[in-house]
């Protein structure tokens, strides 16, 4: 259990549970524990537990989102959960400050099927198996809507007057 | 800028993301006592957290304890917390028998009901097109029904934070099981058992009231669905074409 503790936190943290974290993560351990029966045997057990996990921070999540003010967008990856460490990345040297800044604000506007699909495969270096398990969405529609959330995050960044006009509050998949 | 400089600024983002984690003792030690605890009162609510702090649980007590199969009333105490998709299940006894449950209007044709609601909706493959459809007044409840003559299948679905919520009375692991989806996970109401609508608040709409017969729940691309009417066999065999999109 304590080698997914940390990866079920961050995961609960970025899905936007806040100060609820610990408390899902908790329930998420005791859920998996008492589901043990129903994991099938060689199935990969991080993708299954992890789904447990998103599912109960979700419900976390939408619980402190209607406390919210309704001006406010989705909790998903709200900074009150973390900090940026910019020297963790080695990489990280081409990409500017304010460019990270501008980066994560870009993705938390955008609807939540697609920033969840982001976190899963960017935040959360899951595959797209492993983002279909969690998310517990069909393959082809994690393609599609990481492709739609690309897609926008380009049009924004390009041109970042964009961001404000009211995105749709739901998209149909065409598939 | 093309998609490879995109993602690889985000993969970038993600690696400076900081969560500190918490103390992985602290967190078995609390899991641990969460799953000891006594039955709770049967309410919706969560219990609030017991922390012990300074506790500590070596990690060779907390892998004994998970070999341990618990008692069933115990498990089902735990698992009485969840919610599952927007479907709440609170403990009680099952019901002796269940109607057929209520047909939608067989006026509306889906693919108005498909403009209607606001997501996409899922129509399983096995059961060929619906007999009725259905949309709630405030649009997030769509009803898909089929009747043979001899019996009627049901099917909710439902998505989003502000969809209509069940409440299904049942005990896990007795009247209700987990089951294996193709990977995902579904609950199985083998019981008749009581159903009622939860309005906003979580209080239950007495006027939705009902007993359904055996259900199976369970989730697909984000929706969840709620079908009534087929036997468990049938039911899986449905939910699994569903989610795997192959048949």
């Amino acid at each position: 259990m304590r080698r997914y503790a940390a990866q079920a936190h961050r995961t609960a943290v970025l899905v936007g549970a806040g100060a609820d974290a610990d408390d899902v993560v908790q329930l998420a351990f005791v859920k998996a524990y008492r589901n043990m029966d129903s994991f099938r045997d060689g199935a990969p057990f991080r993708p299954w537990l992890l789904r447990i996990v998103m599912n109960e921070a979700k419900n976390a999540a939408r619980a402190s989102t209607r406390r919210r003010l309704a001006t406010e967008r989705s909790a998903v990856a709200d900074p009150s959960g973390f900090s940026i460490d910019p020297t963790a990345d080695p990489a990280s040297e081409t990409l500017s400050k304010e460019r990270r800044a501008e980066l994560l604000d870009a993705v938390r506007k955008l609807p939540e099927p697609q920033q969840r699909v982001v976190l899963c495969r960017y935040f959360l270096d899951l595959d797209e198996q492993e983002t279909a398990r969690v998310l517990g969405w069909r393959r082809g529609t994690v393609k599609s809507r990481l492709h739609r959330a690309l897609r926008r995050l380009h049009s924004w960044l390009d041109e970042p007057s964009a961001q404000d006009e009211p995105s749709p509050t739901r998209e149909v998949d065409h598939e | 800028m093309n998609d490879d400089t995109l993602t690889g600024e985000l993969r970038s983002l993600g690696a400076t993301l900081q969560v500190p984690a918490p103390d992985p003792d602290a967190t078995a030690a609390s899991v641990l006592e969460r799953i000891a605890d006594e039955p709770a009162p049967a309410t919706a609510q969560r219990r609030p957290l017991m922390r012990h702090a300074g506790a500590r649980v070596a990690a060779a007590a907390l892998a004994l304890l998970v070999a341990l199969a618990l008692t069933p009333p115990v498990r089902a105490t735990v698992a009485e917390w969840f919610g599952f998709g927007g479907v709440v299940v609170r403990p009680g006894p099952a019901e002796s028998s269940a109607p057929a449950p209520p047909e939608a209007d067989t006026d509306l044709t889906l693919r108005t009901a498909r403009e209607l609601v606001g997501f996409d909706p899922v129509v399983p493959e096995g059961l060929g097109a619906p007999d009725g459809a259905q949309v709630s007044d405030d649009r997030r409840l769509l009803t898909l029904t089929w009747n043979d003559g001899d019996a009627t299948v049901r099917l909710d679905e439902f998505d989003g934070p502000l969809a209509p919520r069940f409440m299904k009375t049942a005990v896990i692991e007795e009247s209700a099981q987990f089951v294996d989806i193709a990977g995902a996970q579904a609950l199985w109401f083998a019981k008749p058992h009581a159903l009622v609508l939860l309005d906003e608040n979580g209080q239950p709409r007495d006027a939705s009231a009902r007993t359904a017969g055996p259900t199976l729940v369970w989730q697909v691309d984000g929706v969840t669905l709620r079908l009534e009417g087929l036997d468990r066999r049938q039911a899986v065999a449905v939910a699994e074409k569903s989610v795997t999109g192959t048949g």
